[in-house]
Protein backbone atom coordinates (compact mmCIF):
# COMPACT_ATOMS: atom_id res chain seq x y z
CA UNK A 1 0.00 0.00 0.00
CA UNK A 2 1.41 3.28 -0.82
CA UNK A 3 2.34 5.45 2.13
CA UNK A 4 0.49 7.83 2.24
CA UNK A 5 -3.00 5.68 1.74
CA UNK A 6 -1.76 3.55 4.39
CA UNK A 7 -1.04 7.37 6.55
CA UNK A 8 -4.64 8.47 5.66
CA UNK A 9 -5.92 4.86 6.39
CA UNK A 10 -4.45 5.19 10.06
CA UNK A 11 -5.68 8.62 10.58
CA UNK A 12 -9.30 7.28 9.65
CA UNK A 13 -9.11 4.48 11.59
CA UNK A 14 -7.78 7.05 14.45
CA UNK A 15 -10.66 9.07 14.29
CA UNK A 16 -13.08 6.69 14.60
CA UNK A 17 -11.97 5.83 17.40
CA UNK A 18 -12.08 8.75 19.17
CA UNK A 19 -15.68 10.10 17.71
CA UNK A 20 -17.09 6.11 18.23
CA UNK A 21 -19.98 6.64 20.61
CA UNK A 22 -21.18 3.14 22.41
CA UNK A 23 -24.45 2.81 24.45
CA UNK A 24 -25.12 0.85 27.41
CA UNK A 25 -28.87 0.36 28.09
CA UNK A 26 -29.54 -0.32 32.01
CA UNK A 27 -31.38 -2.83 33.44
CA UNK A 28 -29.43 -4.87 30.25
CA UNK A 29 -32.41 -7.05 30.39
CA UNK A 30 -34.61 -4.26 28.25
CA UNK A 31 -31.77 -3.99 25.85
CA UNK A 32 -34.01 -5.34 23.43
CA UNK A 33 -37.41 -5.98 25.51
CA UNK A 34 -39.56 -3.48 26.04
CA UNK A 35 -40.07 -3.13 30.01
CA UNK A 36 -43.05 -4.56 32.37
CA UNK A 37 -44.17 -1.60 33.85
CA UNK A 38 -44.35 2.00 33.06
CA UNK A 39 -44.05 5.57 35.28
CA UNK A 40 -44.33 8.88 34.26
CA UNK A 41 -41.68 10.48 36.72
CA UNK A 42 -39.38 12.42 36.13
CA UNK A 43 -39.91 13.75 32.60
CA UNK A 44 -43.97 12.35 32.10
CA UNK A 45 -45.87 14.22 34.65
CA UNK A 46 -47.61 17.05 34.65
CA UNK A 47 -47.02 20.50 36.21
CA UNK A 48 -50.25 20.63 38.40
CA UNK A 49 -49.11 17.13 39.35
CA UNK A 50 -45.42 17.62 39.96
CA UNK A 51 -44.44 21.09 38.96
CA UNK A 52 -40.95 19.75 40.23
CA UNK A 53 -39.25 17.34 42.07
CA UNK A 54 -36.00 15.50 43.01
CA UNK A 55 -35.58 12.37 41.29
CA UNK A 56 -33.15 9.32 42.00
CA UNK A 57 -32.31 6.10 40.18
CA UNK A 58 -29.92 4.01 41.07
CA UNK A 59 -28.35 1.12 38.60
CA UNK A 60 -26.71 -2.01 40.51
CA UNK A 61 -25.88 -3.62 36.75
CA UNK A 62 -23.57 -0.61 35.89
CA UNK A 63 -20.88 -2.03 37.71
CA UNK A 64 -17.74 -3.33 35.56
CA UNK A 65 -18.70 -1.00 32.82
CA UNK A 66 -16.44 1.65 33.42
CA UNK A 67 -15.88 4.72 30.60
CA UNK A 68 -16.25 8.20 30.31
CA UNK A 69 -20.07 8.61 30.12
CA UNK A 70 -21.48 11.57 27.95
CA UNK A 71 -25.06 11.61 28.45
CA UNK A 72 -28.08 9.65 29.04
CA UNK A 73 -31.57 8.95 27.59
CA UNK A 74 -35.07 7.51 28.69
CA UNK A 75 -37.74 6.24 26.27
CA UNK A 76 -41.09 6.40 26.08
CA UNK A 77 -43.25 3.54 27.37
CA UNK A 78 -44.78 0.98 24.28
CA UNK A 79 -47.68 2.18 23.03
CA UNK A 80 -47.56 5.80 24.82
CA UNK A 81 -47.70 9.20 23.28
CA UNK A 82 -45.84 12.00 24.82
CA UNK A 83 -46.38 15.46 24.35
CA UNK A 84 -44.09 18.53 23.60
CA UNK A 85 -42.33 19.25 27.20
CA UNK A 86 -39.81 22.02 28.49
CA UNK A 87 -38.03 20.82 31.18
CA UNK A 88 -35.42 23.15 33.11
CA UNK A 89 -32.92 20.68 35.10
CA UNK B 1 -28.04 16.68 37.26
CA UNK B 2 -25.82 14.89 38.93
CA UNK B 3 -24.58 11.14 38.66
CA UNK B 4 -22.21 8.96 40.94
CA UNK B 5 -20.37 5.54 41.30
CA UNK B 6 -23.80 4.20 43.72
CA UNK B 7 -22.77 4.13 47.60
CA UNK B 8 -25.16 1.13 47.84
CA UNK B 9 -26.41 -1.48 45.66
CA UNK B 10 -30.46 -1.24 45.45
CA UNK B 11 -31.95 -2.98 47.72
CA UNK B 12 -29.82 -1.16 50.67
CA UNK B 13 -30.50 2.27 48.90
CA UNK B 14 -31.95 4.45 51.44
CA UNK B 15 -34.69 6.96 51.06
CA UNK B 16 -31.86 9.95 51.59
CA UNK B 17 -30.76 11.32 48.56
CA UNK B 18 -27.34 11.80 49.58
CA UNK B 19 -26.77 8.44 51.34
CA UNK B 20 -27.19 6.57 47.84
CA UNK B 21 -24.21 8.87 46.29
CA UNK B 22 -20.77 7.66 46.23
CA UNK B 23 -17.94 9.96 46.90
CA UNK B 24 -17.16 11.15 43.33
CA UNK B 25 -21.02 12.69 42.68
CA UNK B 26 -20.62 15.60 39.91
CA UNK B 27 -22.63 17.49 38.35
CA UNK B 28 -22.92 16.44 34.63
CA UNK B 29 -25.47 18.95 33.60
CA UNK B 30 -25.57 22.77 35.31
CA UNK B 31 -28.63 23.75 36.99
CA UNK B 32 -31.36 25.98 34.92
CA UNK B 33 -30.39 24.13 32.17
CA UNK B 34 -33.47 23.63 29.57
CA UNK B 35 -34.66 20.64 27.55
CA UNK B 36 -37.16 20.70 24.92
CA UNK B 37 -39.10 17.69 24.00
CA UNK B 38 -41.04 17.10 21.05
CA UNK B 39 -44.07 14.98 20.20
CA UNK B 40 -43.16 11.07 19.87
CA UNK B 41 -45.47 9.06 18.35
CA UNK B 42 -46.70 5.20 20.05
CA UNK B 43 -43.99 2.41 19.19
CA UNK B 44 -45.81 -1.23 19.67
CA UNK B 45 -45.21 -3.20 21.03
CA UNK B 46 -41.70 -2.00 21.34
CA UNK B 47 -39.29 -1.46 22.74
CA UNK B 48 -39.32 2.20 21.63
CA UNK B 49 -36.29 4.15 21.08
CA UNK B 50 -34.42 6.16 23.91
CA UNK B 51 -36.12 9.91 22.51
CA UNK B 52 -35.35 11.95 25.83
CA UNK B 53 -32.14 12.15 25.65
CA UNK B 54 -30.11 14.78 28.22
CA UNK B 55 -26.51 14.90 26.64
CA UNK B 56 -23.86 15.60 29.74
CA UNK B 57 -22.03 19.24 29.67
CA UNK B 58 -19.77 17.96 31.70
CA UNK B 59 -18.65 13.98 31.05
CA UNK B 60 -18.74 11.94 33.83
CA UNK B 61 -15.33 9.50 34.44
CA UNK B 62 -16.95 6.32 35.89
CA UNK B 63 -14.69 3.97 37.48
CA UNK B 64 -17.45 0.79 37.39
CA UNK B 65 -16.52 0.17 40.71
CA UNK B 66 -19.95 -0.08 41.70
CA UNK B 67 -23.82 0.91 40.30
CA UNK B 68 -24.45 3.97 39.29
CA UNK B 69 -26.73 6.39 41.43
CA UNK B 70 -28.64 9.58 38.38
CA UNK B 71 -30.45 12.15 39.76
CA UNK B 72 -32.64 14.68 38.28
CA UNK B 73 -33.59 17.97 40.21
CA UNK B 74 -36.58 19.43 38.05
CA UNK B 75 -36.85 22.48 38.59
CA UNK B 76 -39.93 23.19 36.45
CA UNK B 77 -41.75 21.76 33.51
CA UNK B 78 -44.47 22.83 30.67
CA UNK B 79 -46.42 20.06 30.02
CA UNK B 80 -50.21 19.63 31.04
CA UNK B 81 -50.82 16.19 29.68
CA UNK B 82 -49.01 13.30 31.35
CA UNK B 83 -47.56 10.57 29.59
CA UNK B 84 -45.38 7.24 30.56
CA UNK B 85 -41.47 6.25 30.42
CA UNK B 86 -40.03 2.69 29.98
CA UNK B 87 -39.55 0.79 33.21
CA UNK B 88 -39.07 -1.66 35.32
CA UNK B 89 -39.23 -3.70 39.03
CA UNK B 90 -39.47 -6.33 40.41
CA UNK B 91 -38.77 -10.28 39.56
CA UNK B 92 -38.46 -9.97 35.73
CA UNK B 93 -40.07 -13.27 34.88
CA UNK B 94 -42.64 -11.82 31.26
CA UNK B 95 -43.28 -8.62 29.18
CA UNK B 96 -46.86 -8.38 27.45
CA UNK B 97 -47.95 -6.04 25.09
CA UNK B 98 -51.36 -5.74 23.49
CA UNK B 99 -51.92 -4.14 20.44
CA UNK B 100 -54.38 -3.73 17.39
CA UNK B 101 -57.99 -4.19 17.82
CA UNK B 102 -59.97 -7.21 17.59
CA UNK B 103 -63.58 -7.20 16.10
CA UNK B 104 -66.66 -8.49 17.80
CA UNK B 105 -68.58 -11.70 17.97
CA UNK B 106 -72.20 -12.20 18.24
CA UNK B 107 -73.52 -11.67 21.41
CA UNK B 108 -70.89 -9.82 22.69
CA UNK B 109 -70.11 -6.13 23.47
CA UNK B 110 -65.93 -6.22 23.92
CA UNK B 111 -64.10 -7.10 21.37
CA UNK B 112 -61.82 -10.16 21.05
CA UNK B 113 -59.01 -10.28 22.60
CA UNK B 114 -55.94 -11.65 23.98
CA UNK B 115 -53.76 -11.93 26.67
CA UNK B 116 -50.71 -13.49 28.48
CA UNK B 117 -49.37 -14.13 31.74
CA UNK B 118 -46.90 -15.77 34.01
CA UNK B 119 -47.91 -17.49 37.29
CA UNK B 120 -44.78 -17.43 39.67
CA UNK B 121 -46.56 -20.16 41.61
CA UNK B 122 -47.68 -22.90 39.28
CA UNK B 123 -44.59 -22.05 36.87
CA UNK B 124 -47.16 -21.79 33.90
CA UNK B 125 -47.19 -19.74 31.28
CA UNK B 126 -50.52 -18.99 30.23
CA UNK B 127 -52.33 -17.72 27.04
CA UNK B 128 -55.66 -16.13 26.49
CA UNK B 129 -58.63 -15.09 24.19
CA UNK B 130 -61.35 -13.67 25.44
CA UNK B 131 -65.14 -12.18 24.02
CA UNK B 132 -65.06 -14.67 21.63
CA UNK B 133 -69.13 -16.46 20.35
CA UNK B 134 -69.70 -18.88 23.30
CA UNK B 135 -68.54 -22.74 22.83
CA UNK B 136 -67.67 -22.28 19.41
CA UNK B 137 -64.81 -23.76 17.84
CA UNK B 138 -61.33 -21.65 17.29
CA UNK B 139 -57.30 -21.40 17.85
CA UNK B 140 -54.83 -19.64 19.50
CA UNK B 141 -52.13 -18.96 16.71
CA UNK B 142 -48.85 -18.25 17.68
CA UNK B 143 -46.04 -16.01 15.53
CA UNK B 144 -42.77 -14.74 15.69
CA UNK B 145 -43.19 -10.99 13.37
CA UNK B 146 -46.03 -8.47 13.43
CA UNK B 147 -45.05 -7.22 10.14
CA UNK B 148 -44.95 -9.51 7.31
CA UNK B 149 -47.12 -12.64 6.87
CA UNK B 150 -46.00 -14.50 3.74
CA UNK B 151 -45.26 -11.48 1.95
CA UNK B 152 -48.21 -10.19 3.18
CA UNK B 153 -47.79 -6.88 5.24
CA UNK B 154 -49.51 -6.98 8.43
CA UNK B 155 -52.17 -5.75 9.85
CA UNK B 156 -54.63 -6.63 6.68
CA UNK B 157 -57.99 -7.10 6.50
CA UNK B 158 -59.68 -10.26 6.21
CA UNK B 159 -61.51 -10.75 3.78
CA UNK B 160 -65.18 -10.85 3.91
CA UNK B 161 -65.79 -9.55 7.42
CA UNK B 162 -66.40 -5.72 6.63
CA UNK B 163 -70.01 -5.05 6.98
CA UNK B 164 -70.98 -7.67 9.40
CA UNK B 165 -71.66 -7.15 12.90
CA UNK B 166 -68.18 -7.80 14.02
CA UNK B 167 -66.94 -4.78 12.25
CA UNK B 168 -63.70 -5.49 10.01
CA UNK B 169 -61.56 -8.41 11.63
CA UNK B 170 -57.59 -8.37 11.32
CA UNK B 171 -54.75 -10.20 11.26
CA UNK B 172 -51.94 -8.31 13.07
CA UNK B 173 -49.98 -10.74 13.35
CA UNK B 174 -47.76 -14.03 11.32
CA UNK B 175 -49.58 -17.68 11.69
CA UNK B 176 -46.18 -20.25 12.42
CA UNK B 177 -48.94 -22.54 13.71
CA UNK B 178 -51.93 -22.53 16.13
CA UNK B 179 -53.94 -24.29 18.76
CA UNK B 180 -57.45 -25.21 17.75
CA UNK B 181 -59.57 -24.96 21.05
CA UNK B 182 -63.12 -24.80 21.92
CA UNK B 183 -64.35 -21.32 23.66
CA UNK B 184 -65.74 -21.99 26.73
CA UNK B 185 -69.74 -21.15 28.12
CA UNK B 186 -68.51 -17.54 28.19
CA UNK B 187 -66.17 -17.70 24.79
CA UNK B 188 -62.70 -17.96 26.53
CA UNK B 189 -60.06 -20.05 25.54
CA UNK B 190 -56.49 -20.67 27.23
CA UNK B 191 -54.00 -22.97 27.32
CA UNK B 192 -51.25 -23.22 30.22
CA UNK B 193 -47.64 -24.13 29.61
CA UNK B 194 -44.90 -24.96 32.20
CA UNK B 195 -42.10 -22.63 31.57
CA UNK B 196 -38.89 -22.31 33.54
CA UNK B 197 -37.97 -19.16 33.65
CA UNK B 198 -34.32 -18.07 33.79
CA UNK B 199 -31.12 -16.43 32.26
CA UNK B 200 -31.87 -18.54 29.13
CA UNK B 201 -35.02 -17.60 28.73
CA UNK B 202 -34.01 -14.00 28.32
CA UNK B 203 -35.42 -12.64 25.37
CA UNK B 204 -37.38 -15.33 23.90
CA UNK B 205 -40.05 -13.62 22.09
CA UNK B 206 -43.27 -14.36 19.94
CA UNK B 207 -47.13 -13.43 18.95
CA UNK B 208 -50.25 -14.68 19.99
CA UNK B 209 -53.59 -14.07 18.64
CA UNK B 210 -56.64 -15.54 18.76
CA UNK B 211 -59.97 -16.61 15.88
CA UNK B 212 -62.95 -18.17 15.83
CA UNK B 213 -65.99 -19.35 14.17
CA UNK B 214 -69.09 -17.07 14.60
CA UNK B 215 -71.34 -17.70 11.40
CA UNK B 216 -73.26 -14.81 12.51
CA UNK B 217 -70.70 -11.77 12.78
CA UNK B 218 -69.87 -11.61 9.52
CA UNK B 219 -70.09 -13.41 5.71
CA UNK B 220 -66.88 -15.60 6.25
CA UNK B 221 -68.06 -16.31 9.62
CA UNK B 222 -64.95 -15.55 11.14
CA UNK B 223 -64.04 -13.37 13.66
CA UNK B 224 -60.49 -12.68 14.99
CA UNK B 225 -58.74 -10.92 18.09
CA UNK B 226 -55.91 -8.10 18.66
CA UNK B 227 -52.38 -9.42 19.01
CA UNK B 228 -50.14 -9.74 22.06
CA UNK B 229 -46.32 -9.74 22.19
CA UNK B 230 -45.08 -11.61 24.52
CA UNK B 231 -41.29 -11.46 25.96
CA UNK B 232 -39.71 -13.99 28.69
CA UNK B 233 -36.83 -12.66 31.29
CA UNK B 234 -34.70 -14.12 33.13
CA UNK B 235 -36.56 -14.65 36.78
CA UNK B 236 -34.24 -12.19 38.56
CA UNK B 237 -34.76 -9.03 40.03
CA UNK B 238 -34.37 -6.08 38.72
CA UNK B 239 -31.38 -4.61 40.26
CA UNK B 240 -32.89 -1.06 40.81
CA UNK B 241 -34.72 1.69 42.29
CA UNK B 242 -35.56 4.99 42.68
CA UNK B 243 -35.75 7.51 45.83
CA UNK B 244 -38.42 10.76 44.49
CA UNK B 245 -39.88 14.02 46.27
CA UNK B 246 -42.42 16.24 45.04
CA UNK B 247 -42.34 19.61 44.10
CA UNK B 248 -38.96 20.01 46.55
CA UNK B 249 -35.75 19.72 44.83
CA UNK B 250 -33.74 20.95 47.79
CA UNK B 251 -35.44 18.04 49.41
CA UNK B 252 -33.24 15.68 51.78
CA UNK B 253 -34.92 12.37 51.43
CA UNK B 254 -37.97 11.14 49.77
CA UNK B 255 -40.04 7.90 49.23
CA UNK B 256 -38.63 4.89 47.59
CA UNK B 257 -39.32 1.49 45.83
CA UNK B 258 -38.11 -0.86 42.42
CA UNK B 259 -39.30 1.46 39.60
CA UNK B 260 -36.30 1.96 37.63
CA UNK B 261 -36.39 3.69 34.26
CA UNK B 262 -34.93 1.78 31.39
CA UNK B 263 -31.50 4.23 30.69
CA UNK B 264 -29.54 4.14 28.03
CA UNK B 265 -26.15 5.81 29.01
CA UNK B 266 -23.72 7.03 26.23
CA UNK B 267 -20.18 6.58 26.25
Amino acid sequence: MHPAILSSTACLAFAAGIFAQTTVVTPAQFARLPGPSANTHPIGPTITTSPSMRYQSIHDDMAGKPGSIKGMALRLNEGATSVATSITI
Amino acid sequence: MRISTAATPAVTATTTFDTNHGADKATVVPASSVFNFGVYPPVTPGPTPFVFKVPFTTPFAFAGAGGIAWEMLIASRTNTTAFSLDAASGVFNLVGVSFGTGCLASGKTSAASVSSSYSTTTGNLTLNAANFANSAPGALVLGINNQVWNGLPLPFDIPGTTGGSSGTCRVYADYLFDIPLMASATGAMSIATPVAINPSTLGVFFYHWAFGLDAAANSLGVISSNARYTGLGDGTTIGGCRVYAFNNVAATTGSRDSTTLITEFTY
